[in-house]
């Protein structure tokens, strides 16, 4: 019998060898496989990676800050020096005075040196080499000064420090800038020109990196064919590259990101309203070179007032005439039929870099009633309505996970106790428990941002879902050998949770997760709508829809539904087939 | 199978060599379960002893406390609604049911382990074969990942999986069922550990994939001087494996002995009974033997001896007083838990 055996094995064994042979396909591949069948799904992510696209983009795509800017600020520069008079003046008073302890005097002046040299370096910038020697033996007497009453030295040489003090005094004058192609005899600085990036000084390490994520991403069909074609077809190769190729995608730009922040600082400008092209307008800020502004040089709080609810300019009926009037359509002006004078009218401010009033692209979608540019408010408040469907669906779906393994799982008392807090929490409407819960939760008070309060708030409510799903995953799950397999190999039972039954539990989880990205985006919708979301100026869609609720601008109204009923349409259509590529009854 | 096969294909050396030391000693251990509609004795005073290099077989039908003894013995019973209610259970003479779950835990798949019955479902599907073998070296021995690695390997190579540098990488869906089972042997041997424990584990193969289980599981035990403690309900299994075999009926052992003894002489009628349900080659055509009845439910067993409703020798003495396990003769190895041994002799 044993022979017998040994013989069959051997049998057994060959018949093994020519099926390991043949490449079978994978639980991914099978996924992959069936969502690239589906045109629908691929219209869903194409339409998602525009939309994302455009709102990660969105500060080098509608912006009021140059990409690049080589000028002279004289505005900045000449507050620099009247600054550095001042502040300079007062601390040496504070310095060269006769109080008791030095050091007392040097922490009093603290501040103020401080100011002086950070307006010295900017005003070194724009200096030759020879009147750059002369501001650094001032700012070399200003920092010695400093130091020594730090150490608790008294200034002893009267007539430097009384010298400095007078060079204080009268520091204005001595840098006082000559105007633009004075004479080069005349008196006052010649300034020249230096180059900013001033876009770049607003980009923070966050938005580099989904700005290189996206590309990466959105790029992925093109250079995985590339790659899959060099490693030649070969399917166990294949398998073997999708660990490099997910390193790349997440580490690139992290790599990128931190990078950026090491190399740049980055991110310590803020985005709203910048003096660039106001400046540039009205000439204190003097170019040297053309500036480089984004496509649409207009800032998401950049204020038109002339321009009040202007329709997209692209219709006839939004055409003005210099006096900022309308010219056809329902907005012309009627003459007052007793004293026949038309109502005032302002004409439209064309700042530096702007279309012209009548360009069909200046306002694309139409401004607010402050005359803020609705195209550009559209892209950033992509950014907020967006970030809030991702993050809430995201955080939503780690509580519910964390929640449902462990209800599911352990069962009894625990299962008993979260079953009973998700039925508590499903019986309150889940829209009126967010809005109540903002509605206690001053944004002044707060110091995190209006949207991620939003978030979590949203996460809070709505994760009941998703814990009753996996709770139901596990309860089948836990009924499978190998999680009693995984017991007795004495894997911890946190280990056997998240490492064992999880991973089996998540294809319900991740559709759930792919509604709740657009349910999100909708409640924010709401929230906002109703005036409890993201305050001014910022905007999200949601907000942008209750700027107006007339009819006559409609399209406040039109522009961020379509976009909202696009996202969240998409959304759906991902879900969906999602779903059906995860169901292992689908796969054949 | 005739009496000749069994006695060339049985491991029968152990008991030349004398008494070997005992590994895991199973004392009137008690797990009964607590649910609403009563309680369920499930293995209500068990007694055994595995012998270090040993296999001891386990047979009983379905239901007679075989499994819910092996899960305690890894204390993988769920409590509640399962509770010890008494016994020790010994493993190199430290009592398991003391120690802390952290302590198990250490023992679990390192000093013990534990194979199933359903290679389809014991493996973890969304896992390589290889990353199941890796975790648990890597979490009991503290190897890193390139060694976990290896040794993955090696362990396949040696419960016969053909080109294991290959296999590591593949998904549990991509093998057989015979390949899992190998893979599932070493994922329990990957540890090295003193005590195997296999339920049931050819019940779900069939019969040729069975035999190369069952050698291999041999091999292996022979080459590392391992203890095994084979459940099954299949007489031929424990013919081919094991040194010892306790036969269990409704959570009691009712006969423990060396295994060319106990098939050369059973005592107790259900052994007997066993014994007489195999079918046999020279009788094919015939209706197959059966033990009459059914195992008894674990709310509420017959009272004495707790065969005795299926017994065709039980009197009123069995009804009044449980028969203890008692040695055949004085100082013999074979117990038997029977008030009418002589009766029994002449079914």
């Amino acid at each position: 019998m044993t022979e017998q055996a040994t013989l069959r094995e051997e049998a057994a064994g060959e018949v093994l060898l020519d099926e390991g042979s043949t490449y079978s396909k994978d639980y991914w591949d099978l996924v992959w496989e069936q969502l690239s069948r589906r045109a629908l799904f691929k219209v869903g992510m194409g339409v998602l990676a525009i939309l994302y696209g455009l709102a990660i983009f969105a500060p080098l795509i509608g912006n009021d800050r140059p990409y690049k800017l080589v000028a002279v600020d004289y505005g900045e520069y000449q507050s620099a020096a009247r600054g550095v008079e001042r502040l300079s003046s007062n601390a040496l008073e504070r310095l060269l005075g006769t109080g008791p302890d030095p050091t007392v005097q040097a922490a009093g002046a603290e501040r103020e040196v401080t100011a002086a040299l950070t307006r010295i370096d900017l005003m070194r910038q724009y200096l030759g080499a020879e009147d750059q020697a002369s501001l650094d033996t001032f700012r070399e007497g200003l920092v010695s000064s400093y130091s020594l009453a730090r150490q608790g030295e008294r200034i002893e040489d009267e007539s430097v420090s009384r010298a400095l003090q007078a060079r204080a005094a009268g520091f204005a004058t001595e840098f006082a800038a000559a105007p633009l192609g004075a004479d080069p005899a005349s008196p006052g600085k010649h300034l020249q020109p230096s180059t900013r990036y001033p876009l770049a000084e607003g980009l923070g390490g966050g938005s580099i990196f989904f700005m290189l994520l996206w590309l990466l991403l959105a790029s992925f069909p093109a250079w995985n064919r590339l790659w899959n074609g060099r490693l030649g077809g070969d399917r166990e190769r294949i398998r073997d590259a999708r660990g490099m190729k997910r390193n790349l995608i997440l580490g690139a730009p992290v790599l990128a990101a931190g990078l950026w922040v090491l190399l740049v600082g980055g991110g310590t400008a803020a985005f709203d309203v910048s003096p660039f092209k106001r400046g540039l307008s009205e000439g204190s800020i003097v170019a040297f070179e053309a500036p480089l502004l984004p496509p649409v040089p207009l800032g998401y709080a950049e204020t038109h007032k002339e321009e009040g609810f202007r329709p997209p300019t692209w219709l006839r009926g939004a055409r003005l005439d210099s006096n900022g009037r309308y010219m056809e359509g329902l907005r012309v002006p009627k003459a007052d039929p007793i004293t026949g004078f038309l109502p005032p009218a302002t004409p439209v401010e064309v700042r530096f870099g702007e279309p012209w009033p009548n360009a069909p692209h200046r306002h694309l979608a139409g401004t607010d009633e402050l005359g803020r540019d609705f195209f550009v408010r559209l892209l950033w408040g992509g950014r907020v309505s967006l970030a809030v469907g991702i993050l809430s669906a995201l955080l939503l779906t780690i509580i519910g996970v964390f929640m449902g393994s462990l209800a599911g799982y352990f069962g009894g008392k625990v299962d008993v106790f979260i079953m009973r807090l998700i039925e508590i929490l499903q019986s309150i409407p889940a829209f009126f428990l967010i809005l109540a819960s903002l509605a206690f939760i001053d944004p002044k008070e707060v110091s995190i941002p209006p949207i991620f309060i939003i978030v979590v708030v949203i996460a809070l409510v709505r994760w009941t879902g998703a814990a009753r799903l996996v709770r139901g995953e596990f309860l089948r799950l836990r009924e499978e050998e190998f999680v009693l397999a995984a017991n007795a190999l004495g894997y911890s039972n946190m280990r056997t949770i998240f490492r064992h039954v999880l991973p089996n539990a998540l294809s319900p989880v991740l559709v759930n997760a792919a509604f709740a990205v657009a349910s999100g985006i909708l409640t924010e919708s709401a929230v906002s709508y109703l005036g409890f979301g993201v305050q001014h100026p910022e905007a999200s869609w949601g907000s942008l829809v209750n700027e107006s609720k007339s009819p006559e601008f409609w399209w406040i109204q039109v522009f961020p539904g379509v976009l909202i009923f696009l996202t969240v349409t998409c959304y759906n259509l991902v879900g969906d087939a999602v779903r059906d590529a995860l169901d292992p009854k689908m796969k054949v | 199978m005739s009496q000749d096969q069994r006695t060339e294909s049985a491991p029968g050396g152990a008991a030349s060599e004398g008494e070997r030391e005992a590994l895991l000693q199973i004392e009137g251990l008690r797990t009964w379960f607590h649910t609403e509609e009563g309680i369920a004795k499930a293995v209500d005073g068990v007694t055994y002893t595995v012998r270090k290099g040993e296999t001891l077989g386990v047979v009983g039908e379905s239901g007679c406390g075989k499994s819910v003894t092996a899960l305690s013995v890894m204390q993988l019973v769920p409590t509640p609604p399962g509770k010890f209610e008494g016994g020790r259970i010994l493993f190199r003479g430290e009592d398991l049911l003391e120690k802390d779950l952290e302590e198990m835990q250490k023992i679990r798949g390192n000093d013990i382990a534990m194979i199933f019955q359903e290679p389809m479902s014991a493996l973890n599907p969304v896992y390589t074969v290889g990353d199941q073998i890796m975790e648990t070296v890597m979490l009991h021995q503290g190897l890193d990942k390139v060694a976990a690695r290896e040794r993955a390997i090696e362990m396949l190579k040696r419960v016969g999986i053909p080109s294991p540098e290959q296999r590591v990488d593949e998904y549990p869906h991509q093998l057989s069922g015979g390949m899992r089972q190998r893979v599932m042997i070493a994922i329990a041997m990957a540890c090295d550990p003193a005590l195997l424990i296999a339920d049931e584990p050819t019940t779900a193969l069939d019969v040729t994939i069975q035999a190369q289980i069952l050698n291999l599981m041999r091999e292996l035990q022979e080459q590392e001087g391992m203890s095994m403690l084979l459940i099954t309900h299949d007489l031929g299994v424990v013919a081919e494996t094991a040194h010892h075999v306790a036969v269990m009926y409704a959570g009691k052992v009712v006969e423990y002995s060396e295994v060319n003894e106990l098939f050369a002489r059973p005592h107790h009628p259900y052994t007997i009974g066993l014994f007489r349900s195999l079918p046999d080659l020279a009788s094919e055509g015939e209706r197959l033997n059966t033990i009459p009845g059914i195992v008894p439910s674990a709310f509420n067993f017959p009272s004495g001896c707790r065969f005795r409703t299926r017994c065709p020798i039980a009197t009123e003495r069995c009804a009044a007083e449980e028969p203890p396990l008692v040695p055949l003769e004085e100082g013999a190895e074979h117990t038997v838990a029977c008030h009418h041994l002589k009766e029994a002799l002449e079914l």
